[in-house]
């Protein structure tokens, strides 16, 4: 029974991901810059997914990580003249400290205490950036084009912000998180993460120590945000504090409640969707946040479990 | 049987548990033998719950030791103390109830298959744990306690019994050497609770059985050994026939 989920949902996937693929030879330039983007902030929606749709932690502070990945890859080649993946590599490790640091005071806390706590650290990191604005630039940001190296693909050189090698750079990483997420949400870690969700004491009680697996959840999805936050850092070449703001820790619990919350694919659905219509009602007028709000609030009534987990709930019961 | 002789599985000394100015547990010193049903008995507010709780570790105690075959496990979490064999059951049902039984059970024997594991690979232990062993296992768990085909239901839509049948099985799962159930045959039927003592019965031949219960046949009918508890102490100990000869017990609990 499993098996058979774990292969459909493979090829559900696989599919989705195809599509993408063949997508870049149709799509006119403005849809193509923008569906690499959707690809990159999807990326970050499904880490985030990790922890709220699966093990039922809410955070308000993930942009910190999104951030630190993209300020530690960034910081990285500006200062340290690191290479493209050499930044990647930094970014990596970089949030993988901050978040395992996190980790270790936040879990202490549960429920609003945590929603608090992640808040805090967030504003916290987002403030510091702008304090130390001599060398992280400030407001302003920094853009990277200068300093970024190129990428030599068969002796052919290419920028990175090339919208071909972002489009397939970000197709990449989304196939990797997706990829991933299946895989452990099938393991039997996957399903002691669920189990946190559904019921965290009686999951004690089972014998695991539910702190150590919401801190590998935790850490895996800090890690995986800033791995997304450098990428964005090294395809769009522009590293700003607008991504350690708070709103940038709020969309992405936007995206996997539209999309469904605990369903690896639901994400990139939210992600993607939201991200149109704010470009089509931002084109209309500037309020358009009246209207995301609107469209959330129709959202919650009707498919308070978002697309894909209403989809699951009717049809697709296999979905993970 | 003269079993006095024997090592005690599990012992308490002095163990109390305080809530502001009510004490649930007093002072108590418990002793269980292993090889026996022993139940724990008396009326609501007793503390017999209470005392449980601090010997699974749901509960801290204010003050007291617990040993558990020799060791001391009273500084031990709930989680290290189910690893060690102390399994405890609920008296309201708590199955996953958005789960399926497959994954409820799963859940529960994918922890001790993984522990059964020597040495480590390279992804870890979980690793080394294969589907095929676990599903192997939920069977066998779920046709222990009568319940063979439901895998895939959803535990939530299991009428009120079988849930409780399905909580054995997920206790059963982790490899108790101790299992406590609190007050099992609690809100079943009469023929559930037929079949629910056959069970127990069954169970208690290769487990140790800490049984709380109200429902003074079931106790009468399976229990080696009872406590009576009274105001947080305990009042009185023996086989089932000295306890019903006991006046202080009559006089407290038994009513008439």
């Amino acid at each position: 029974m499993r098996k058979k989920s774990l292969i459909y949902s493979l090829l559900f996937q696989g599919g989705i991901l195809l599509l993408l693929f063949i997508l870049q030879f149709i799509l006119p330039t403005y849809h193509h810059s923008s569906v690499s983007k959707i690809m990159v902030l999807a990326s970050y929606a499904v880490a985030y997914n990790f922890l709220l749709g699966y093990t039922g932690l809410m955070s308000l502070g993930h942009a910190m990580f999104f951030a630190a990945g993209m300020y530690a890859a960034g910081l990285g080649i500006y200062y340290l003249e690191l290479s493209a993946l050499g930044a990647l590599l930094f970014g990596a490790a970089f949030t993988l400290v901050i978040s395992l640091l996190f980790g270790l005071f936040a879990l202490r806390t549960s429920g609003v205490s945590f929603l608090i706590v992640t808040l805090m650290f967030g504003q916290t990191f987002y403030l510091s950036i702008l304090y130390f604005n001599e060398f992280t630039f400030g407001q302003d940001g920094f853009s990277l084009a200068k300093h970024l190296g190129k990428l030599v693909i068969f002796n052919k050189e290419y920028l990175y912000s090339n919208p071909d090698v972002r489009y397939n750079f970000a197709l990449i990483l989304l196939t990797a998180y997706l990829l991933i997420s299946t895989l452990i949400m099938f393991s039997p870690v996957g399903r002691i993460l669920i189990a946190i969700r559904e019921n965290e004491s009686r999951t004690q009680l089972l014998g695991y120590n539910v702190y150590y697996y919401k801190l590998f959840a935790l850490v895996l999805s800090g890690t995986f945000s800033g791995i997304a936050g450098a990428m964005h850092a090294l395809l769009f070449t522009y590293v700003g504090t607008t991504f350690a703001e708070i709103h940038h820790s709020i969309s992405p619990i936007l995206w996997t409640l539209l999309g469904g919350a605990g369903t690896v694919i639901g994400p990139l659905f939210g992600t993607g969707i939201m991200y149109y219509l704010v470009d089509i009602i931002s084109g209309i007028t500037s309020n358009y946040q009246l209207v995301v709000g609107a469209v959330l609030i129709l959202m919650i009534i009707w498919f308070p479990m978002g697309i894909m987990g209403t989809l699951r709930q009717k049809w697709m019961k296999w979905l993970p | 049987m003269d079993e006095m002789a024997a090592v005690e599985l599990l012992s308490t000394h002095g163990l109390t548990r305080q809530y502001g100015g009510l004490i649930a547990v007093n002072e108590v010193d418990f002793k269980l033998y292993p090889d026996r049903i022993h139940a724990i008995i008396g009326p609501n507010g007793a503390g017999k719950t209470t005392l449980v709780s601090l010997i699974c570790g749901r509960t801290a105690p204010s003050s007291g030791r617990i040993s558990f075959k020799g060791n001391d496990i009273t500084g031990l979490s709930s989680a290290k103390r189910v690893q060690a064999g102390i399994v405890y059951t609920f008296q309201v049902t708590s199955v996953f109830s958005n789960l399926s039984c497959y994954e409820n059970v799963a859940l529960s024997v994918q922890r001790n298959l993984r522990a059964q594991q020597k040495g480590t690979s390279l992804l870890g232990k979980w690793s080394m744990v294969s589907e095929a062993d676990i599903e192997q296992a939920v069977s066998k768990y779920l046709l222990e306690v009568g319940l063979e085909g439901v895998e895939a239901q959803i535990a939530g839509t299991l009428p009120y019994g079988h849930q409780k049948l399905l909580e054995v099985a997920m206790s059963l799962a982790a490899g108790p050497k101790l299992l406590i159930l609190d007050e099992p045959t609690q809100g079943l039927a009469e023929a559930e609770i037929e079949n629910l003592t056959q069970l127990i019965q069954e169970i208690s031949k290769s487990v140790n059985v800490l049984l709380i219960e109200h429902n003074m046949e079931v106790v009468f009918n399976l229990a080696d050994h009872v406590t009576v508890m009274d105001n947080g102490s305990i009042l009185a100990e023996g086989t089932p026939t000295e306890i019903e000869n006991n006046h202080a017990v009559q006089a407290s609990y038994l009513g008439n």
